[in-house]
């Protein structure tokens, strides 16, 4: 299923990243930056500005769908439970705590780019689209809350 | 024996358009169930826990089986070879490709997450006989396309044969599976039976030629073509020989039950309604036994009706009657016997109802997403005759009756 | 590195490759002793472990559902006030022994079976069972065909029939998938135990025991080896990871 979605997701992006240029290069040859800006999705700002991403942002952007994929199967079938590309954790950083934006409105992180780029997905179905914070369970054995461990490989500060 | 000539139908009347519209609204009826039952989820069916399958269960499997017996007629004629069936082949396939996709229409469309049927294509644990089912569905649609490919293809004829053949096997493989779904459940004493896979396979002979008979009659009776009564006899007869093996495998189903004690309460919820049962009893001796296998019978083979149409035609309906009736007895019937997850307990208190019979009644959407899959599948046929001649021109004694002597 | 703590709320987490020892008394009478090894997150999960569940009937209280709440609170499962179609994971069963008369209250729950029907009728392979014995539903490719309901011996699954919101993060669920008890496999991932287990033991009841079966040392093993626990179902030979003691 996400297979498919990340070629429709790549084939669309190309398709729309495309049209974009053709159109940009038409209209605002003089590069009028502000002008063209409005034609890219107005994306919230991470909640912690000095925390960088776990990978670089263009890498992000092109293949957040695998990294994300990958540790689904690792996550369930194996119990591999390492924050790096966990989907709380992009959650977890990406969405105001208090934020009352939820999957589907342009304000929330995931959909900003989502809806921009018209690739439906179904993460939000099952998943929470809000942090967790610290509402977890009262008789939960564990103390620590998942995104404040840096141990693991991977995460940069 | 004259040559046959297989020719498309016209297709341009009224009559025939307003029939692709009446199917046709059947379908967005289906449709619009569908998006109900998937908006809302599958609460606002009377589908639940206890219930998983419902009535979109029962028209999915029956069509599903109904086109494995719908592929009978060919089967007939080219790993028998039959002559008097030969002309009569081209339909029996488009109709098998036809039952099946209403079946698998219905079935798809009733899944909790009906988007993901790409998943259901490409993933595959191959120790599901479901899994198992799906590459025999699949591979049904491939192999009888093929062989009406052949049939209808002159260059291609003389592979005819061989084609029939392979799509005889498959469709018994077919429906062995079909079959296996409930046999292979150990935990439900109305599953739990390896009879349960060639009990199928003789329902499928039933079901399939009673709607092929309908069609067919249908078809000769719309168009102004002729129909002989030498091959309605020959179906009519085979018919009767197929409703009477059906009951002769509930019989032994029922007896083979009755034989292990531990199933004793499943039989007397199934034939004498204890326990709560008596709404699947009911069904099972009123609308299956009687009304389905009984009356048909008697109708097929009374002496004063022989050539009767009318008498043949309401016999199949009632088949098609009662072969939905045996699926809900099945499917329903056997989910909705209590579970003995507790052996020698009696369950005083439960919020899952442990212990407890489930009455389920269908809602409309689910009804109406099971009549959707059998319009789909009469509107497949309908436009299949038009676009391709699967039909022969004349049916008529002197046409197709190999041992024909003008009197 | 062993390290014992008495902590009455909530037990200090560990280096996670350490093994915990925790011994709780939460009340004269009811000692609790936890042994959890918890692995590396890094790490998958191996079959040298096989997570399972011992209960005592003799000592669930009748009437009492403190573990069904922990369990709804702790996953998130909200009643719709709709009974027949609410999901739910773990359920309190009143029994009556037709023969003798004798009254049983137990939990009834996923059985985590070592040979799990549901894992086998799977079409996608959505039913699966972790390499520890956690039998869980991989709601990605799960279709919902509800095939594993029909297979299942225990009626242990249920399906989400209606839009599913304000889910924990550590527990996803979603409408037109099925579900079922996952041993808080998020917690037992931590060294943890699961919510109905520690519901039980917090209602000072004491009557289920979590543990690893393959360790002789275990709590579970050691009460399994002592006084025994039968398997529901036992003649389907599907070798169930909860077991009860009592009926």
């Amino acid at each position: 299923m996400l297979q498919l979605k990340q070629l429709m997701h790549k084939s669309l992006l190309m398709v729309v990243g495309s049209a974009l240029l053709a159109l940009s290069s038409a209209v605002y040859a003089d590069g009028d930056a502000e002008r063209k800006a409005s034609f890219m999705p107005d994306i919230p700002e991470p909640m912690n500005k000095s925390l960088k991403c776990v990978k670089p942002e263009e890498d992000m952007k092109k293949n957040h769908m695998s990294y994300i994929l990958h540790q689904r199967d690792k996550t369930l079938r194996e119990g591999i439970r390492t924050p790096t590309f966990s989907l709380k954790e992009c959650i977890n950083c990406h969405v105001p705590e208090n934020s009352t934006a939820r999957f589907g409105d342009s304000k929330h992180f995931c959909s900003s780019c989502h809806n921009f780029a018209g690739v439906t997905i179904d993460c939000f179905q099952c998943h929470t689209d809000r942090p967790a914070g610290d509402k977890k369970h009262s008789l939960n054995t564990s103390s620590l809350p998942h995104y404040a461990d840096t141990s693991a490989e991977g995460v940069s500060k | 024996m004259k040559k046959i000539h297989l020719q498309e139908i016209d297709g341009n009347s009224m009559g025939y358009l307003g029939l692709l519209a009446f199917f046709g609204a059947f379908v967005l009826a289906a449709l619009g169930s569908t998006y109900y039952m998937e908006h809302n989820g599958h609460w606002v069916t009377g589908m639940n826990n206890q219930v998983v399958w419902g009535m979109p269960h029962v028209f999915a499997v029956f069509l599903i089986v109904a086109a494995s017996g719908a592929l009978n007629v060919a089967s007939i004629s080219s790993v028998f070879n039959q002559k008097i069936y030969k002309p009569l082949a081209p339909l029996s396939t488009l109709l098998a490709l036809a039952l099946l996709l209403g079946g698998l229409m219905i079935l798809v469309l009733d899944l909790g997450r009906p988007d993901r049927l790409i998943v259901a294509m490409t993933k595959y644990n191959f120790k599901s006989i479901f899994a198992w089912n799906m590459i025999l569905y699949n591979g049904f649609f491939v192999i009888v396309g093929v062989y009406a490919w052949f049939m209808l293809d002159r260059t291609m004829k003389k592979y005819s044969r061989y084609a029939g053949f392979a799509a005889f096997i498959w469709r018994l493989a077919l429906t062995t599976g079909t079959g296996s779904i409930f046999g292979f459940l150990v935990a439900r004493p109305g599953y739990d039976m390896a009879m349960m896979a060639p009990m199928f396979i003789i329902m499928s002979f039933s079901f399939g030629l009673a709607i092929y008979l309908l069609v067919l009659m249908a078809a000769y009776n719309w168009t102004n073509r002729p129909l002989g009564d030498v091959v309605v006899n020959r179906l009519r007869k085979l018919l009767g020989v197929f409703v009477a093996a059906v009951l002769y495998f509930v019989i032994v189903y029922h007896l083979t039950n009755l034989y292990a004690t531990e199933h004793h309460g499943f039989e007397a919820f199934m034939l004498l309604g204890e326990n709560g049962g008596s709404k699947y009893s009911n069904i099972f001796w009123f609308v299956q036994i009687l009304l389905g296998s009984l009356i048909p019978l008697a109708m097929i083979y009374a002496p004063g009706v022989a050539n009767c149409r009318k008498t043949l035609a309401t016999a199949c309906v009632l088949i098609v009657i009662g072969g939905l009736a045996q699926m809900y007895t099945i499917i329903i019937g056997g989910q909705a016997f209590p579970m003995e997850i507790f052996p020698g307990m009696e369950v005083l208190e439960s919020t899952f109802a442990d212990g407890a019979t489930t009455i389920y009644s269908a809602s409309l959407p689910e009804i109406l997403l099971g009549l959707g899959g059998i319009a789909m599948s009469m509107m497949v046929v309908a436009l299949g005759i038009k676009v391709l001649g699967f039909l022969p021109q004349s049916l008529a004694d002197e046409v197709a009756d190999p041992h024909y002597k003008a009197k | 590195m062993i390290e014992k703590t008495i902590n009455f709320s909530r037990r200090v987490f560990v280096e996670k490759t350490a093994t915990v020892a925790a011994a709780v008394t939460i009340a004269p009478g009811v000692f609790l002793h936890q042994v959890a090894q918890a692995k590396p997150a890094d790490q998958a999960v191996t079959s040298a472990v096989r997570w399972g569940m011992l209960i005592d009937t003799n000592k669930c209280a009748t009437g009492c559902t403190a573990c069904v709440s922990a369990c709804n609170e702790e996953n998130g499962i909200q009643s719709h006030d709709r009974p027949a179609t609410d999901q739910q994971w773990i359920r309190k069963v009143k029994l009556r022994d037709t023969q003798t008369g004798h009254i049983t209250s137990l939990p009834m729950m996923c059985q985590h079976c070592e040979k799990p029907p549901c894992v086998d009728v799977c079409p996608t392979g959505a039913s699966m069972k972790r390499e520890d014995g956690i039998v869980l539903v991989d709601k990605h490719i799960c279709i919902g065909c509800r095939y594993c309901m029909m297979a299942c011996p225990y009626k242990a699954r249920s399906f989400a029939h209606e839009t599913v919101t304000d889910q924990k993060d550590y527990a996803p669920r979603g409408k037109g998938t099925v579900e079922a008890c996952t041993l808080c496999v998020h917690r037992v991932d931590e060294g943890g135990t699961p919510a109905c287990v520690e519901a039980c033991n917090a209602a000072e009841h004491g009557a289920m025991i979590f543990g690893d079966l393959k360790d002789p040392e275990s709590n579970i093993s050691k009460e399994l080896e002592k006084h025994g626990g039968t398997q529901l179902r036992a003649d389907l030979r599907l070798n169930t990871g909860v077991r009860y003691q009592g009926i």
